[in-house]
């Protein structure tokens, strides 16, 4: 989420940052994002789990500068690192 | 309406050629033989002095017309029904099809059905307020989109719009796909999307539904938190669909589930683990088959029992859904024919869903 609200980088530098933590549909979905679009510039306190979670996939809710997004993460099995699947502002 | 901007995303290619294309080939790849969704058919032009007089999803009046000039827009350059939704559904997030003369705070020079932004890539400021030049604008840049065709559809519209949240415009779809199936003239006849498909081939029937029930066999639940599909006479291997997107998470005993990006989790009950075709921790698209019907667990026959259960649920129209334990269930389920509802569709329609 830090290396996702970096609106002040070129495209370039956040994508090449971005796409290590991205799982493969993350990948197709977040290209031609512009980061200067992003609202949230900045991660402003301690992210919580909601409920549901499991050891291979799970939503942390991370509070912004511009209000909670909702991180869904996912792993191929328990030893694999989590990839970010979806970063949505919150919704309703 | 249009809290996102619409920022030209033409001249932001930042991906390196042979990355795109193997994404590309792993998009091919997931979208394989055994995939459920359908053709959505041809693009067919509308007569603009024709739309409906009563609102259609929400939408009535100069709204449906826009909508038929951007439907008509995408005939023109001879695309399908696919694109007209893809467009209908920008427009909606855009500016809820409105030829909006203002724009916004992601992009305060944004005018027209699309939000399209004063930087030269979308003509002057009459062809951004006009409906058919802006649509055509609109569909000329998806055209460009490689292999648009099997992107998801919010990321279609988003490779195009160049939203901040590549998903937002999934929320419109539904709408876009009803409102442009009956300006199309031949009754809501929704596409299944990328993102809701029905977990069995066509004609199959509903054998229990969702809420209390009598005694069935030993170890059936008296309150049924899902639905009973199968198809009669021959229930038993029948594909399964993956309904929506999803990692599974669980395959154990007699269960398959699969946890949606929007944190919900779809269970598909009494499949053979051997005819099981995913395992835990891989991600599955909607519409990729997962198994075959069968009679595993607690069941007097070939049948499956879909569940949807909501806990960590992040999509706002699931959450408004009542939920099991509200009327007496389990806890965290919903119906699943309302949840086909939530997104425009129906799980068993009349005229080819018997139940029994």
């Amino acid at each position: 989420m830090r290396s996702f609200a970096q609106p002040q980088l070129s495209s370039d530098k956040w994508w090449a940052q971005m796409l290590p933590l991205l799982s493969q549909q993350a990948g197709v979905a977040y290209q031609s994002t512009d980061p200067s679009q992003i609202p949230a510039h900045q991660v402003t306190g301690t992210a919580i789990v909601l409920p549901g979670s499991t050891d291979v996939s799970l939503i942390v809710q991370v509070p912004t500068d511009v209000g909670p997004y909702n991180v869904t993460l996912i792993r191929a099995s328990a030893s694999a690192p989590w990839l970010a699947d979806r970063i949505r502002p919150a919704q309703g | 309406m249009a809290k996102q901007g619409g920022l030209a995303a033409a001249a932001i290619v930042v991906l390196p050629l042979f990355m795109v294309g193997t994404l590309v080939a792993g998009i091919l790849l997931i979208f394989g033989p055994a995939q459920q969704a359908g053709a959505c058919g041809p693009g067919v032009s509308v007569d603009v002095t024709q739309t409906p007089k009563a609102p259609v999803a929400g939408y009535s009046g100069d709204q449906l017309i826009d909508a038929a000039h951007i439907m008509n827009a995408a005939s023109a350059l001879g695309l399908d029904r696919a694109a007209q939704i893809v467009g209908v559904m920008t427009a909606m997030g855009e500016s809820g099809l409105h030829v909006l003369d203002h724009g916004d705070t992601a992009g305060p020079d944004s005018r027209g059905l699309f939000q399209q932004r004063d930087n030269g890539v979308w003509g002057s400021l009459s062809d951004r307020m006009d409906p058919t030049i802006s649509s055509t604008n609109f569909f000329t840049a998806l055209q460009r989109v490689n292999g648009w065709e099997a992107l998801a559809p919010t990321i279609a519209a988003h490779r195009v719009q160049g939203n901040a949240d590549p998903y937002y415009y999934e929320q419109f779809y539904a709408d876009s796909a009803t409102v442009v199936g009956t300006l199309a003239g031949k009754g809501v006849t929704v596409c299944q999307s990328g993102y809701l498909v029905f977990p069995l081939g066509p004609g199959y029937q509903m054998t229990s539904n969702y809420g209390p029930r009598g005694y069935i066999t030993e170890g059936a639940s008296l309150w049924h938190a899902g639905d009973d599909l199968q198809h009669y006479p021959n229930p038993c291997h029948d594909p399964v669909f993956a309904i929506t997107d999803g990692i599974v998470t669980v395959l154990a005993g007699y269960q398959l589930s699969i946890k949606s990006p929007d944190g919900y989790t779809v269970s598909y009950l009494h499949m053979y683990l051997g005819e099981v075709l995913v395992k835990v921790g891989e991600q599955v698209s909607a519409g990729q088959q997962v198994g075959a019907t069968g009679s595993n667990g607690p069941s007097t026959g070939c049948h499956l029992h879909l569940a949807i259960n909501v806990a960590g649920n992040t999509n706002p129209a699931i959450a408004n859904l009542p939920r099991s334990e509200a009327i007496g269930g389990p806890i965290g389920f919903v119906d699943p024919e309302q949840f086909y509802e939530a997104f425009g569709l129906t799980l068993c329609a009349p005229d080819s869903c018997r139940r029994t």
